[in-house]
This record gives structure tokens, sequence and C-alpha cells, in this order.
């Protein structure tokens, strides 16, 4: 090939309608920085326009139930993918609790699949000359494996000159191997991270060189699948181009999924570091991410500034989303600290490791940051011991509420079934849930996924499971040919030693009462207000039920002293000068937690109730 | 002595600051074995346990409870209700419970 090739970068259904491609919009920068133009195509959109936005978001959300794959599963294997009658794999009540908003739901993903599925792969083979692109890259994450072996498949036959390359966190280790050796529509896959092999490889076909000699690209060859070897994980993040996604915008408003506005209220991606710096010491039991590239690193705080403002005004958006698995908590010190500075109108979400203060989450809400998903997975602390999450139940409530203090929407779930856990636990845990109702509810409660790359999937001798296959949603889309055990994220499992579903019931009950309150047009509250050597603390954790304590001199001091944060009896009985006995205080403390005021968790104590005052 | 060191408020908070970030290092055992020293240090070992809860204390939660909350006249009343820190929340997430949970936030490859 003489001239540089010419690229196209497509991501299929089912990533989310809803944000650009952080894959496709970094990766196109990265081919033009090294002098290989490429072109985008978010045609996710152009489906989620056929179909209907609604029902093709609720699809993509539900990922495990594999239901996006299947629809394109016929299209991607005409002869030995399970036929036009496979069953759909999910059940009636799930799938009415998925498409809410579908009225005959099965009948519904029937006719997505046989008409709609393959008139849109018809549209796409029409409308977009695929021919005169050299190499077609699909980035695959989740659910978008069969939609783009269907397009893939279909360029090959129309066009067999066009090289396919592959990549994405479906790529990752083994599952890439055996995808690519299985799927005859696959040419070449990036394993990993693929910063430089992209543009190695394009420059390999450039030349003439051989693509699958670039470290981390593997082909199919002599009946086998090459691979030279592992590339470690990217460090240079700084070096990376902004991710361009000009095009994503252009076909929304296109497609009349995005109206033309002067300001987009659309969550535009970027990543300030990538790995995880708690999971390369103490890799949480059930997480599957960063299989290959756990090692963390981030970029340095101008150059994230720097980005946020230039796709704010090349974007006209003020929403980001970090991509990131965990905030860089030398971010606390230097990147938010001079988003507050700078007084700039963000709203960021971030992951981020729950174990924070009241004058952390102040700060990240000064600076914009507005959602975080804080890996609060259990308030149990046993439970989060078992999970490795370097966390106690008693300081991931206490971030649950200075998170509602300062205004920033939680995400959290309950999880369950770790192996050496015990039905008390989560009794106690059950116990403690009311008395958080002032506070933002979670998901409902989830037995533990098994994910590839896991803790609990790699190291058998450690959490030996009684059985473990491929989820059995993989075999509804893929033909025999394929070795599941290798290409499969989800595995079902039983552990020895974790509690039945029914251990959970009562939980599932207190969380659904506990949304439900949520959505009512008065929410819970627990506020205190305070004058010297006087407090009253406001109960309308039931609001049709509400009542006020009142307490006055020491008891006062005692409630305030655990206001901020977890305190043991001990520390707060010397903080007390002069004050009452420790016998006293600790009587005290028994008293506040009877009531419902306080939680303890094992010698720590914590108050439940928030300032009345806000913003301090 | 340290009963004839003179302790000023701040140095005790610093104080109990340090020995709260120390017990956050502490698995549940240690923490249960060092109270345990620190309440034998602090008097003699045979001392039997208090029987009651909160002493002197235990009095202020007698009447503490009512039933309501703050009141105004009732032009106001509607401006006073409710908490300030309500109106600065959103929903509850309305996402379906998943293991990572959040947007679909993977790092590109
Ligand atoms: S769950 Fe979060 S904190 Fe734990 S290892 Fe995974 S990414 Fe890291």
């Amino acid at each position: 090939m003489a001239s540089p090739p010419r690229v196209a970068l497509v991501s299929m259904p089912f990533h989310s309608q809803f944000r650009p491609s952080i894959q496709l919009g970094l990766l196109k920068a990265i081919a033009g920085a090294h002098g290989f133009p490429a072109e985008t195509f978010h045609l996710n959109l152009e489906f989620a326009d056929l179909i209907g936005a609604g029902a093709y978001e609720a699809i993509g959300d539900v990922g495990r139930s594999f239901l996006g794959d299947w629809l394109f599963a016929a299209a991607a294997f005409p002869g030995p993918a399970p036929g036009p009658g496979a069953p759909v794999p999910a059940d009636e009540p799930f799938l009415r609790a998925a498409l809410p908003d579908v009225a005959h739901p099965l009948e519904f993903l029937r006719s997505v699949r046989e008409e709609q599925v393959p008139r849109f792969l018809d549209r796409l083979m029409a409308e977009i000359p695929w021919g005169g692109f050299d190499v077609v890259g699909f980035t695959s994450t989740f659910q978008q494996n069969l939609a783009s072996f269907a397009l893939a498949a279909r360029i090959k036959a129309a066009h067999p000159a066009v090289v396919t390359l592959f990549g994405g966190a479906n790529f990752e280790g083994e599952m890439g191997v055996e995808l690519t050796g299985a799927i005859g529509c696959v040419d070449y896959a990036v394993i990993g991270e693929g910063d430089e092999a992209f543009p190695e490889f394009l420059r390999a076909l450039a030349t003439g060189a051989d693509p699958a000699a670039v470290p981390g690209v593997v082909c199919r060859r002599d009946g086998g699948v090459t691979a030279v070897g592992h590339r470690p994980p990217f460090t240079r993040l700084d070096e990376l181009p902004m991710p361009d996604y000009t095009e994503y915008f252009d076909r929304a408003e296109r497609l009349g999924l995005l109206t033309r506005a002067p300001r987009r209220d659309v969550a535009i991606p970027f990543e300030s570091s990538r790995g995880c710096w708690w999971g390369a010491k103490h890799h949480c039991t059930f997480c599957g991410l960063n299989g290959t590239g756990m090692a963390f690193r981030s970029k340095s705080p101008g150059r994230v500034r720097q980005e946020l403002a230039q796709a704010a005004r090349r974007y006209r958006s003020f929403r980001f989303e970090a991509v990131d698995n965990i905030l860089d908590m030398a971010y606390l010190r230097t990147l938010l600290a001079e988003l507050v500075a700078a007084g700039t109108d963000y709203e960021i979400f971030y992951e981020l490791k729950s174990n924070l203060t009241r004058d952390q989450l102040r700060l990240l809400r000064q600076a914009g940051v507005s959602r975080v998903q804080p890996g609060i997975e259990s308030l149990s602390t046993p439970v989060l011991r078992l999970m490795r999450k370097g966390v106690t139940g008693i300081q991931n409530v206490n971030t649950l509420r200075w998170a509602r203090y300062y205004g920033i929407k939680v995400h959290w779930n309950l999880l369950f079934g770790f192996p050496g856990e015990r039905a008390a636990d989560y009794e106690r845990q059950e116990a403690l849930l009311p008395l958080l109702a002032h506070l933002s509810p979670p998901g409902a409660p989830t037995r533990i996924w098994m994910e590839r790359f896991s803790p609990i999937f790699a190291d058998p001798a450690a959490f030996p499971a009684r059985y473990r296959r491929p989820h059995r949603g993989y075999g509804q889309i893929y033909p025999e040919s394929v070795d599941l055990e290798r290409i499969a994220y989800f595995f079902e499992y039983e552990f020895d030693g974790s509690v039945p579903e029914e251990t959970m019931d009562g939980t599932r009950r207190v969380v659904r009462a506990w949304r439900d309150a949520w959505r009512a047009p008065e929410r819970p509250t627990l506020t205190f207000r305070h004058a010297e050597g006087f407090l009253q603390i406001e109960d309308a954790r039931t609001p049709a039920e509400a009542g006020t304590f009142t307490f006055d001199g020491p008891l006062a001091a005692i409630y305030l002293s655990c206001a901020d944060r977890p305190v043991t009896a001990a520390a707060m009985h010397g903080r007390l000068d002069p004050g009452p006995s420790r016998d006293e205080v600790t009587g005290a403390l028994a008293e506040f937690c009877d009531r419902g005021l306080m939680m303890r968790d094992g010698d720590q104590f914590l108050a439940l109730a928030l300032p009345a005052t806000a913003g301090r | 002595m340290a009963d004839e060191l003179p302790v000023t408020e701040d140095e005790l908070r610093n104080l109990a600051t340090k020995l709260d970030e120390f017990a956050r290092t502490l698995s549940e055992t240690e923490r249960g074995v060092l109270l345990t020293i620190m309440h034998r240090f602090g008097r003699p070992a045979a001392e039997p346990a208090p029987a009651v809860r909160a002493g002197l204390l235990s009095e202020g939660f007698r009447d503490a409870y009512e039933r309501g909350r703050g009141t105004a006249f009732r032009t106001v009343a509607e401006s006073a209700k409710g908490g300030s820190i309500q109106d600065a929340l959103d929903g509850p997430s309305v996402e379906n419970s998943v293991q990572h949970s959040g947007p679909d936030t993977e790092p590109p490859r």
C-alpha cells in the first residue's frame, strides 16, 4: 500500500446513544496525529433512531441479558447461529421490566431481530462506500460484538480487500485471541490498549510490512492465531491527542436525536487516568475491570484542565464523564482545587474510592463533581473486608451523608454472594438501612457476577466454586464453533459458603421502599440545628410521621462530636472537656443508636443527621 | 505525670484526631485489645462495669422526643418547610443495578 491507508472507525449498537465513544474519538485523533486521516461512524445512533431511542437505551442497559447481541446473532452468523425461532434470552417478566415503554416486548424484539436488523445492515451497506476504505476498525465493549461482526461480515463479502481490525474490552486477553481465531470477518485484533499498536498497525499496512508483527496485534494464520508478545500499558497519557467527537454530534443532530442549540446538555467522556491504584495493591475480589492494565497512570492536572476547557468550547457542553476507574487522589490537591479556583461551571461524573472526608466531598462539589460512583458495594464491614474494598461500612455511610449534604448524586450498590459471608452480616445491614432513608438509595441487591480477570475467577484455589461455566447467554448468540470458555466475560458459578437468595429478601423490600420514598414529592430528611449547648434533630425520614429530638449540654456535644466523621467513644470522651465520665459517654452513644439517630460499626460511632444549614 | 502537664484543648483535640486515624489502621480485634488496655489503665482491673447506661445523661433522653417539626405563622409556613439541601438533589438512580454502576465508562482500547 503506497499511500496512507484510508481508515473508517465504527461504533455499533449497543454503545449508549447519549455520549460519544471515547474509543472512536481518541483513535481517530491518534491516527490523525500519525498522518493517517480517519473517519468515525457512530452507527449506533442510526440504530437508536431506527428502533426508538428509549428501547435502544433499555436494551443497552441490561448488558448481561445478551439481548442486544441476540438481536444481531442471526445476522452475524446466518448459518450456524441459533436460528430465527431461537428463544429470546430472557423471560417475559424480565423483558417487561427492562422495556417498560414497549407494549409487547417479545413481539417487538422478534421484529427487531428479523426485520429491522437486516434492514439496518442493508442500509449501512448501501449508504456508506466501504470499498473506499482500506481499513475498517470496530471498537467493541459489552454488547457490541455481534452487531460489529454482522456489519464486518457484510463489508468483507462485498469488498474482500478491506482489512477489518477489532479492539476494545471485548478483545482483552484470551477473549480477543479466540474471537480472532473463530470469527471469519475478524482480520486483525488489537489486544489491550491501542494507543501505540493502532498507529503502528497502520504504518505497517502503509509500508507493506507485516501488521501481525506489531506487538499487541493478532491475526489468523496457518490454522492458528499469531501473537507477538504483550505490550505493556501505555504510560505517557499527556502525549495523547484530544478525542475528536465532531462526527458524533453532527450525526446526532442530523438524525434529530439531539436538537441544535447553543448549549448541548450532553456528557462528554474524558479520560484523566487509567488502571486502578487500589486494585494494583488489593484487587477487589469481584472486579474484572483492567484485565491487563491495572497499573495506575494519570494525566497531569494542567492537561486535564486544558482538555475540559477545549472540549467545552468545541462541543458547547459543560457536562463531563470521566471514564477513569478511580479518581487520582492527588487531584484533590491539584486538578480539583484548580477547578475551584478557576470558577468553572462544569458538571462532572467520577468513579472514586469511597473513604472520603467531608472536606474532600465539599471540594469535589465545588469543583463541579455532581455525580459519583464511589464503589459503595456494601454497608457491612465484614462483607467489605471479604471483598477487599479497603473501607468500612461506617465510612461508606459517611460518604453517603456528605454527598447528600453537598448535593452530589451517588450511584451505589448492595452486593452479596462472597464466600465466607454470614447471614448475620446481612441482617445487621438490613436493620441499618431504614435509618438511612434520608440518604440516596442503592440499586437492588445483586449477587456478585463472576467476571473474567476478577480474583474470584482467576484464583479458583482461593475462591473454589462448585461449578463455573460461561454464562448461558453466550450459547444463545454464538455458533458451536466458538469456544465459549475462552470468549466469555461473564460466568455462572456457585460458591460454597455464600448466603442463599432468600437471605436478601428483607433487604430487597427495604430497598424498594427506600427508592419509592425517594420518588415521592417530599423526600425523607434527617437534619440537625445547633445553638451553643443546644441541639434539635428533626427526623422526617418518614415524612408523614416527622418528629423532633431536643438535646442539651453534653448530649448535644456528644452528638456533634461524631457528626463530621466516625469517632470512637474513647476519642470522643477525650474531646469533651470538661465532660461526663467515659461510661456516661458510652451509655449516651448507645441511647443515640437505640433511637436511630446514630450508627455504630465496631467501636466507631457516627451521627446520621445532617446540618440543616446547607453548603457549609 | 500526665495530670501535672498543662494540656490545652487544642492539644487534646489533636491527640484525639491522631487516635482516630490510628484506630482506623487496626483490625477489630486489635481495637478491642487496645480499648481493654486503655480501660484497665484508667481504673482498677477488678472494678465492675457500670450498670447504668448513660448515668445522669440518660435523663436527657427521657423527654427528648416530640411529634412534629418546625412551625411558623401560616403565611410563612410554606417557605419554612423542608431542608434546603433537599432542593439541591437529583432523583435516585433508576438504572439497573450493575456491579460497576454509573455510566458505561470503559477506558478506550
Ligand atoms: S472495583 Fe474499583 S477499586 Fe476495586 S479494583 Fe476494581 S476498579 Fe479498583
